[in-house]
């Protein structure tokens, strides 16, 4: 409403306002934006508990073609290219949890890219005896390695808004996510040279052959 | 309203939010004593500034620092423990200017030698009123040491 309300302040009125005026009316809608923002990501924060559990057998590339899907809009804008290179092509995991982890780290790859460089992201899922590792590497701006593990708390950011806009939720979320499920996530980065992210997902003795079991 | 030939009270902002700088500013504006007030964004400048270090050589050193606490890169906790771990730094007041009214921010803040916590208010009159407060509590009631004072004081050789 607010947001609604200032931008309609603004179409009907900015020719009668001078500069400091029209530079309000933005402060204001910029804010109501990111407050919008701010609610709906503390609300999935709050929400992680609320999932339901059930897992799955999921095949990563058709979660990475429904992962490119619903940022095509980026991936277009900044000619980014995904690739999958892996061996194992499933894992058994909770489809909600892995696809919001995987779209948030393949999102902020997008994101924290030069400019003027095509983000480049790979991906990759290994398979070791209690967890599969997933990894998203990219091309992009990096960060100190100081910064690698703080990066996953709720509202640190390293980047002021006009650069790289964002509530400072999403890796919070990210990790809310995965130790929920048992499992960890974590960076690596060097300023200039790119980042990569890690998450486990635990393979819990059985439950696959129970899950099966179940099915038939 | 300045007297003329009065030294102006050198602000620093440490403040990510472009709204709130603004805010700071037209606030400032309107305040009885001559000012200027520098702004950094993030918690790696600020400390770059105050330590004078690249393109901030030429930076003053600032009679008081507002400083919010959460701030891109190093936050505002680290940046407060930082100064006050300074010796040169260390005597300059720093109010902590934030939206959090988590107890533990407000303990966390004093435990670091914080010299007073705020919370920005809500409404633009109030926000004008905590300026003034700073402003008259800082720069008119408390007195504060010269600089070529405090020189003299810490600077004790083991």
């Amino acid at each position: 409403m607010v947001s609604n309300f200032t931008q309609l302040l603004k179409a009907r009125y900015e020719d009668k306002l001078d500069e400091d005026g029209i530079k309000y009316i933005n402060f204001a809608s910029d804010a109501a934006h990111r407050m919008q923002e701010l609610v709906d990501d503390l609300l999935e924060y709050s929400r992680i508990g609320d999932i339901d559990e059930k897992l799955d057998h999921l095949d990563c590339k058709n979660t990475l073609v429904y992962i490119q899907d619903n940022l095509r809009k980026q991936i277009s804008s900044r000619n980014a290219n995904i690739s999958f290179e892996s061996r194992v092509s499933t894992v058994f995991a909770n489809p909600v949890r892995f696809s919001r982890v995987l779209q948030n780290l393949i999102g902020n790859s997008i994101k924290y890219c030069d400019h003027d460089t095509a983000p480049a992201i790979q991906v990759a899922v290994k398979e070791l005896d209690d967890a599969w590792v997933v990894s998203v590497k990219d091309n992009g701006i990096g960060m100190k390695q100081e910064y690698c593990e703080q990066i996953f708390l709720p509202f640190k950011r390293l980047h002021g808004r006009s650069g790289y806009p964002g509530s400072g939720m999403g890796l919070a979320i990210c990790r809310k996510l995965i130790e929920s499920a048992g499992g960890k996530i974590w960076a690596t980065s060097k300023i200039g040279e790119g980042s990569s992210f890690h998450f486990t997902i635990p393979r819990i003795p059985f439950a696959e052959e129970i899950e099966k079991e179940q099915a038939a | 309203m300045t007297e003329s030939g009065a030294r102006l009270i050198e602000i620093l902002l440490i403040e990510d939010n472009p709204g709130d700088v603004i805010l700071t500013q037209e606030a400032f504006k309107s305040a009885n004593i001559g000012n200027n007030i520098e702004v950094v964004v993030d918690g790696e400048q600020a400390l770059d500034y105050l330590h004078k270090r690249g393109s901030y050589a030429e930076a003053k050193t600032p009679d008081i620092i507002l400083l919010d606490l959460n701030i891109p890169k190093k936050d505002g906790r680290e940046v407060l423990e930082e100064i006050k771990q300074d010796q040169h730094l260390r005597r300059i007041p720093i109010v902590i200017l934030t939206s959090s009214k988590a107890e533990n921010d407000v303990a966390v803040s004093y435990g670091l030698h914080a010299n007073c916590y705020m919370v920005k208010p809500p409404s633009l009159e109030s926000f004008r009123d905590i300026v003034g407060a700073i402003e008259n509590f800082w720069f008119s009631i408390v007195v504060l040491p010269s600089e070529s004072a405090t020189n003299l004081t810490h600077d004790k050789t083991c």
